[in-house]
């Protein structure tokens, strides 16, 4: 086996392998197989001697025994242990290598793996790979063919691949082509291969159905949550509203609402949530990674919501709900009114404030608030002392026990976080009679100026109050603005994270409907290309005509004619060009004539074989003539490439040895 | 040449001793998926050859044994009537085997002939409207006398044409006749033959060999051949276009045989002499092989592409 012909092997073992322990699914514990695969390969390609076949038996054996274990005792997913076998195997095979057929399971395991790593991943990296292995496999099995063809043939040397790098690009490129038509135009499937999906979800996405307050740290995740596309892009901060709370027991948060899911009304893959159409209104387009939260985020005042699902769900606080969404990515577009809407239902749960501290509460925002007379400057006063007046900061110590952590962050300690705040300003609006609740979701973002979307990541998590005024929930924000400005960061990320969203929205989250959109764009398409053809056929023979108006028509054809075959001519010469020989015979021509110049009996009409004969009969050196000989025929007649260096300095030696 | 090619030549050359290019030329026939015409007297191992080819590649044999009264179905079969079926049922001839050994091919009739060499050419058979495929490989070795003139029945050209090659086999050498002459009957060693080769592996190779290149100077270089045996001023008739294409085909299977992948022109001058002798029909009567002579002849005056 040539020695290009391993080394690409042990490079597909290794990428398959790799690719498959970069997804993080595989139990650490496997990975010495990796290093043990790596030492088999270079013993490999420094030839020495492979794995006796009862070891090799032996092992493999032993690798399915503990593949079976692995399966249905230890990681319990078939799946992952596949992986775990693969890499096992990988190790076994690469001490096993001894026909030159062996490599074919080698590219099968890999493909396998890489197949078992589509399954883990959605990252666009992993796209690149696969392209690259593409290429590698094409490569190699060509390669594996012509080494075959070699031995059938009983030649020593492998047959020379020729055009093998055109042909190899050109496969490629039309795997990539004809991979990408299919996925255009198969039909979608609703689940994954598997059955089971293994991406993980973002777990504890900074946001929760809960809200505890006496937690004492916040971390700052910089982990994606979503990317917001808005049309038209209007300036923040914006609010990606979650879930709204509406009870509380003195320590936590909770909706009491949760069980009044209703399905939305649907038209097609729309969703209404409104049956007044308003013409101003904002169009988000939202890429959310996979959340373990059915909840689906989104600015204020909804009214209709595209997305490919069964069904949505809304309760009477206005979350959101995809059912049965587990960890997926989706994919939605929601367009929300600019304007205010009258919303028609209010329900007392709103004012619910834990008697304790509504004692505390009410004298204290009676006082804040005496003098102002509507509701809403009321709400704006208390939002405006808490920014003023309280500090906002990530570390909030415990309160001591028996102190709620509302009083205790508005009469002690004077410093928390958004949930410190939201809470506060609701039960303070709740304890002079203003129905109020606390909304969960996210806030602010950063822009990405490259392709003009919002990056939201979890530390953007953010809770603020939404009170009910003048028959509508407006919307207050307490929480100071953080101090620190984020800085714009460098233009790679933004181009990255750009590369990213698109891979996200238009590989990973393709969808009927952008198959849809794809094909009714290619037909447009062909329609205008068709009539684009049309009117310039129209306007060149116009041109023509006006141009050749003077000119003899006789004359005219026959330039057209001659260039044709002008044209033709010139494509037979590119055609028909191959490497020259000239060089080739010109030395077999010189050998020949100086042994005819001997005496010998060379006519045209002998052969090489002729040649040969006669010219071991003058005394040439034996090896020398067959090996010239050899390489003028191969080169003449097989038209394989050849040394000319080397043949040229075989008939100098020859003609030396004339004499 | 590969190495199960290597084993088959030298276990032919160990029954058939000193004659090594007979044995090449019939290996070379089979690789081309033609079929082989020996021409000799009685007793100088003809038979002995096919039987050993048969053997030394683990393909079925069988042996006809052509007499004036042999009928047609007396080689491809007949439909047998079966009482417990109530029904006609094909009983197979002995042509349906890998290598058959036609022997003394010109001692039978035409009609039974001519039912052969259809065989030959179509690799199945008709019976009662029903058509039976051959099994492949599929090659057929026939033997003539020269000198036995008495009730034969002398091949048509038409149907030599149909035989890719045309080989003799003639007297051994006499330090091989020597040994042979101790030795008796080879029947018995042949019986012992270890296969070294199977039909599975020679249907490859004979796949490979329909694929083995030929440059455009060697098809020029072979045509020049056969133009010039219908100019020449002692043939009556030239080389055929089929007996050009079974050239070209004997050629690739000498250069795989060679382990080429391509064709040389000493692969067209070795074969052409032996595929285009028993085409050709010269103005006086004479042997084949004096017309082996003269397309000799022919080629020494042919220039060779360089």
């Amino acid at each position: 086996m040539p020695r290009r012909y391993k080394v690409l092997t042990g490079l597909i073992a290794l990428s398959g392998s790799l690719t498959l322990i970069f997804t993080g699914e595989l139990n650490p514990v496997y990975y010495p197989f990796l290093f043990l695969m790596i030492y088999g390969y270079i013993r490999l390609i420094k030839n020495k001697p492979q794995g006796s076949r009862f070891v090799i038996g032996l092992s493999s054996i032993a690798g399915l025994f503990i593949f079976f274990i692995d399966a249905f005792l230890i990681t319990e997913d078939y799946l992952v242990s596949v992986g775990h076998l693969s890499l096992v195997f990988h190790a076994i095979k690469s001490f096993d290598i001894k026909e030159p057929y062996d490599p074919l399971q080698v590219y099968f395991m890999a493909l396998l793996q890489l197949v078992v790593a589509s399954e883990f991943t959605t990252q666009m990296l992993f796209g690149a790979i696969i392209i690259l292995f593409i290429f590698l496999f094409i490569y190699v099995m060509i390669m594996a063919h012509h080494i075959k063809t070699s031995l059938q043939l009983g030649l020593s040397t492998p047959l020379e691949a020729r055009g093998l790098k055109n042909s190899l690009i050109l496969l490629v490129i039309s795997t990539v082509v004809l991979s990408a038509v299919f996925f255009i135009s198969l039909p979608r499937l609703k689940y994954g291969l598997w059955g089971k999906s293994h991406i993980k979800g973002i777990k504890n996405a900074g946001f929760s159905e809960r809200m505890d307050l006496s937690s004492g740290e916040l971390k700052l995740d910089p982990s994606v949550v979503m990317r917001v596309e808005l049309r038209p892009m209007i300036k923040g901060p914006h609010y990606w509203r979650g879930m709204a709370l509406d009870y509380f027991d003195g320590r936590q948060w909770s909706n009491s609402f949760i069980e009044t899911r209703k399905v939305l009304n649907r038209r097609g893959d729309e969703f209404l949530l409104r049956t007044q159409i308003t013409e101003d209104s904002i169009e988000q387009e939202i890429l959310l990674e996979p959340v373990d939260s059915d909840i689906l985020f989104l600015m204020d005042r909804p009214v209709s919501i595209n997305i490919t699902a069964q069904r949505l769900e809304r309760d009477l606080s206005g979350t959101i709900y995809l059912p049965k969404k587990g960890a997926r990515r989706i994919h939605y577009i929601v367009r929300s009114s600019i304007q205010l809407l009258p919303e028609d239902k209010f329900h007392p749960q709103y004012l619910q404030i834990p008697p304790s501290l509504k004692e505390a509460l009410k004298p204290f925002t009676e006082g804040l608030v005496s003098g102002i007379k509507t509701d809403r400057e009321k709400a704006l006063f208390i939002e405006s002392f808490l920014k003023k007046n309280y500090t906002y900061s990530l570390t909030v110590t415990e309160p001591p026990s028996g102190v709620d952590p509302v009083s205790y962050f508005l009469f002690e300690e004077k410093k928390g976080y958004c949930e410190h705040y939201a809470s506060a300003m609701v039960l303070m609006l709740r304890a002079i009679g203003i129905p109020a609740r606390v909304v969960t979701g996210f806030s602010g973002g950063q822009i990405n100026s490259i392709g003009n979307y919002i990056i939201v990541r979890q530390k953007d998590a953010h809770s603020w109050v939404e009170a009910w005024i003048n028959q509508s929930w407006l919307r207050f924000d307490p929480t100071p603005s953080e101090l620190t400005a984020e800085s714009e960061p460098p233009k790679l990320f933004l181009y990255l994270d750009y590369l990213k969203l698109k891979w996200q929205r238009y590989v990973v989250s393709f969808s009927r409907e952008d198959q849809k959109r794809i094909l009714e764009g290619i037909k447009t398409l062909t329609e205008e290309i068709n009539i684009i053809i049309k009117d310039s056929i129209i306007l060149a023979s116009r041109a023509i005509k006006r141009a050749i108006s003077g000119v003899p028509v006789p004359l005219f054809f026959l330039v057209i004619i001659s260039s044709i075959i002008l044209g033709l001519l010139s494509l037979k010469i590119t055609f028909l060009k191959r490497p020259s020989h000239k060089e080739v015979s010109l030395y077999y021509v010189r050998l020949k004539r100086l042994l005819k110049k001997r005496g010998l009996p060379i006519e045209d009409s002998s052969t090489a074989m002729d040649v040969f004969n006669y010219g071991l009969l003058s005394g040439l050196p034996e090896e020398e003539l067959e090996e010239f000989i050899k390489i003028y025929l191969s080169a003449r007649f097989g038209e394989k490439k050849m040394d000319l260096k080397h043949y040229r300095e075989l008939f100098r030696r020859l003609k030396r040895a004339q004499g | 040449m590969n190495e199960p090619l290597k084993r088959l030549k030298s276990t032919l050359d160990s029954i058939i001793l000193g004659k090594e290019d007979v044995t090449k030329f019939s290996i070379v026939t089979l690789l081309a998926r033609g079929h082989l015409l020996i021409e000799d007297i009685p007793g100088v191992g003809k038979t002995t050859l096919a039987y050993a080819l048969a053997k030394a590649t683990s393909c079925t044999f069988q042996r006809i044994q052509f007499t004036s009264d042999l009928l047609p179905s007396d080689i491809i079969g007949v439909n047998v009537y079966n009482p417990e079926k109530r029904d006609f049922e094909f009983k197979p001839g002995p042509i349906f085997a890998n290598i058959v050994l036609a022997d003394e091919i010109n001692r039978t009739n035409p009609k039974t002939q001519s039912a052969l060499l259809e065989a030959m050419n179509e690799r199945k058979v008709s019976v009662d409207r029903k058509t039976y495929e051959l099994p492949e490989p599929f090659m057929i070795i026939a033997t003539q006398n020269p000198v036995e003139y008495y009730g034969t029945f002398p091949l048509p050209e038409s149907q030599l044409d149909r035989f890719m090659m045309h080989l003799r086999i003639g007297y051994p050498e006499p330090e091989f006749e020597k040994k042979a002459l101790l030795k008796g009957s080879r029947f018995e060693e042949i019986e012992k033959l270890s296969p070294v080769i199977g039909p599975e592996e020679i249907m490859r190779m004979q796949a490979i060999v329909s694929e083995i290149k030929v440059h455009e100077d060697i098809l020029k270089y072979l045509h020049e051949i056969i133009l010039a045996t219908r100019r020449h001023e002692m043939i009556r008739l030239g080389v055929s276009p089929r007996g050009g294409q079974l050239c070209l085909q004997a050629a690739r299977a000498h250069a795989f045989f060679n382990g080429r992948d391509f064709v040389t022109p000493d692969d067209i001058k070795t074969v052409a002499p032996l595929v285009f002798g028993h085409r050709i029909i010269l103005k006086t009567k004479t042997y084949i092989t004096d017309a082996t002579e003269i397309i000799r002849e022919i080629i020494s005056r042919i220039p060779v592409p360089v």
